[in-house]
């Protein structure tokens, strides 16, 4: 335990002691990865497995005394590579402190559109359970590659702003469609220093509906693999979260609404919330509960018709700030609109509702 | 449904003992007594209350009004005073400090935080570091005046 105290904040910090002139540069490399072990029960059947999960570099580094880089470089699952794992580049961004508070960040960002996608995205150990929300397997932009003003920690309420502009939902890291960029205004208050409550708003024109790498981690995408709808699509998203982690009782509240306006279908109104509450017991241990929903109307055409639901309870353990364990056991539902809408031109919404039961642990790590 | 009611009892169950110290943890705020002597190079500050001190070492000042840019020094683990600086600058424990840190610089909301293995230390880096601010132990020996920022009460 306390070697790897040590490792924290010793050797973990890599005090790249480079005095260009009065200035020392800090530089911060982390590691961050996971390691599950799964049992499903669903449609009578019954799977174990262990699976290797994201593992995630991370690069914090004070260039000067107004400029720092951040760099998160993630390898991860997916079926579609040879050795079944790809690289990917999460974030890599520099940011200029103007003042005290102020700041332009140029790069890619995790979207500040949420508390979770703000604080945790990809570091399992910072989860408070298991899985990220529904949403951010379809609605959340999680990420955007552009220019971001920000300004934290504003007066007495701590008022804070992100305001952004860059590719959206439908572009990759190279290119992007038309001329229209995605937009995003955050605001946020901590009136205490363990309660932050905020709300955006994000707006992105596609002049051709497309599903970029902005849009979601998930490996089995909701869009239907043919027939995809590619014409042009106006994609706005409202959230609002609330969130109290303080040493004793964590709470998280995430809200999203969507609408994705089409001219043929109008516009399609969609909801995913996601609730979280843990109470620490000692130093080491929270027990917690969750539930999770999220759902697609019949006439989305960019997500597509979707309603699933998740309720759970798992115990976290803290072995240390940089280790932990979650075990969770939870129930999944989903209504099987989503293949009806695949194979056909059919909306028909009252398909089967499926159950699915899990018992998960995760062993989450950061070195 | 078995479960959602298992859910709903244990959310009830976890609830109601936090509920008390919750409200008094809010209540007390910052706790009296202060162990600490703030020191600080190059930020033309002769004195900082516990709140702004708080925030300092919460991550939240970055540019001092010198425009010097903040260096937060934090004792590491292998320091002796770790948990009470933990506890007297963040209200928080060692681990939540731990964790604190680790989550805002993930966040790319504050600059890395620099450890120090001792007050003697400490002193040492704030002294030849701009814009770095620490806390050590008020009986550590050979405090520069020069450096000493005195906490309002």
């Amino acid at each position: 335990m306390r070697l790897i105290g040590l490792l924290f904040l010793g050797s973990a910090v890599v005090a790249a002691a480079g005095r260009a002139g009065a200035q020392t540069r800090q530089t911060q490399v982390n590691g961050f990865g996971h390691v599950e072990l799964t049992g499903n029960r669903e449609a009578g059947a019954t799977d174990a497995y262990f699976s290797l999960g994201e593992h995630s570099l991370f690069i914090a580094s004070s260039l000067s005394s107004r400029i720092s880089f951040l760099g998160e470089y993630v390898v991860r699952f997916n079926g579609a590579s040879a050795t079944n794992y790809l690289p990917s580049i999460e974030r890599s961004l520099v940011k200029f402190s103007y003042s005290n508070k102020h700041a332009v960040t140029v790069g890619k960002v995790h979207t500040p559109a949420n508390y979770w996608n703000d604080s945790f995205h990809h570091g399992r150990l910072f989860f408070p359970v298991i899985d990220r929300p529904l949403a951010f397997s379809h609605l959340v932009p999680l990420h955007m590659l552009g220019v971001q003003m920000q300004g934290q920690n504003l007066g007495r309420a701590r008022f804070g702003y992100d305001v952004m502009v860059g590719n959206g939902i439908g572009s990759s890291d190279a290119s992007a469609k038309g001329t229209s960029p995605s937009s995003l205004v955050a605001l946020h208050v901590k009136p205490h220093e363990n309660l932050r409550l905020g709300a955006s708003y994000y707006y992105d024109h596609m002049s051709k509906n497309a599903y970029g790498t902005h849009s979601g981690h998930t490996t089995a995408p909701s869009r239907p693999t043919t027939g995809f709808y590619s014409g042009p699509l106006t994609f706005q998203l409202a959230s609002a979260s609330a969130a109290w982690f303080s040493e004793r009782v964590e709470l998280l509240n995430e809200f999203s609404y969507n609408v994705s306006g089409t001219d043929s279908l109008g516009g399609a109104r969609n909801v995913a919330n996601f609730v979280y509450l843990g109470v620490r017991l000692g130093e080491h241990g929270v027990p917690y509960v969750f539930g999770d929903l999220i759902h697609v109307a019949d006439n989305d055409l960019h997500v597509y018709p979707l309603e699933k639901r998740k309720i759970g309870v798992g115990y976290r353990y803290d072995f240390t700030p940089l280790v932990n364990i979650k075990a969770q056991v939870e129930r999944r539902s989903e209504r099987n609109v989503h293949d009806d809408h695949m194979n056909s031109t059919s909306t028909d919404r009252h398909g089967h509702l499926t159950h699915a039961f899990g018992l998960r642990v995760q062993l989450a790590y950061g070195f | 449904m078995l479960i959602s009611r298992f859910c709903l009892l244990l959310a009830a169950a976890t609830l109601l003992p936090s509920w008390r110290p919750l409200a008094a943890q809010v209540a007390a705020g910052v706790p009296a007594p202060f162990d600490f002597v703030v020191v600080a190079n190059g930020t033309d500050l002769s004195e900082v209350s516990v709140p702004e001190l708080r925030r300092i070492f919460r991550g939240e000042q970055s540019i001092w009004p010198t425009k010097q840019p903040v260096t937060v020094v934090l004792p590491s683990a292998r320091a002796d005073f770790t948990d009470l600086f933990a506890r007297q600058a963040l209200g928080m424990t060692r681990a939540a400090m731990q964790r604190y840190w680790l989550a805002i610089v993930f966040q790319g909301r504050a600059n890395p935080p620099v450890p120090q293995d001792s007050a003697a230390e400490v002193l040492a880096y704030v002294q030849r570091t701009p814009g770095a601010v620490g806390l050590v132990p008020a009986a550590t020996p050979g405090i520069p005046k020069s450096l000493v920022i005195r906490v309002k009460n």
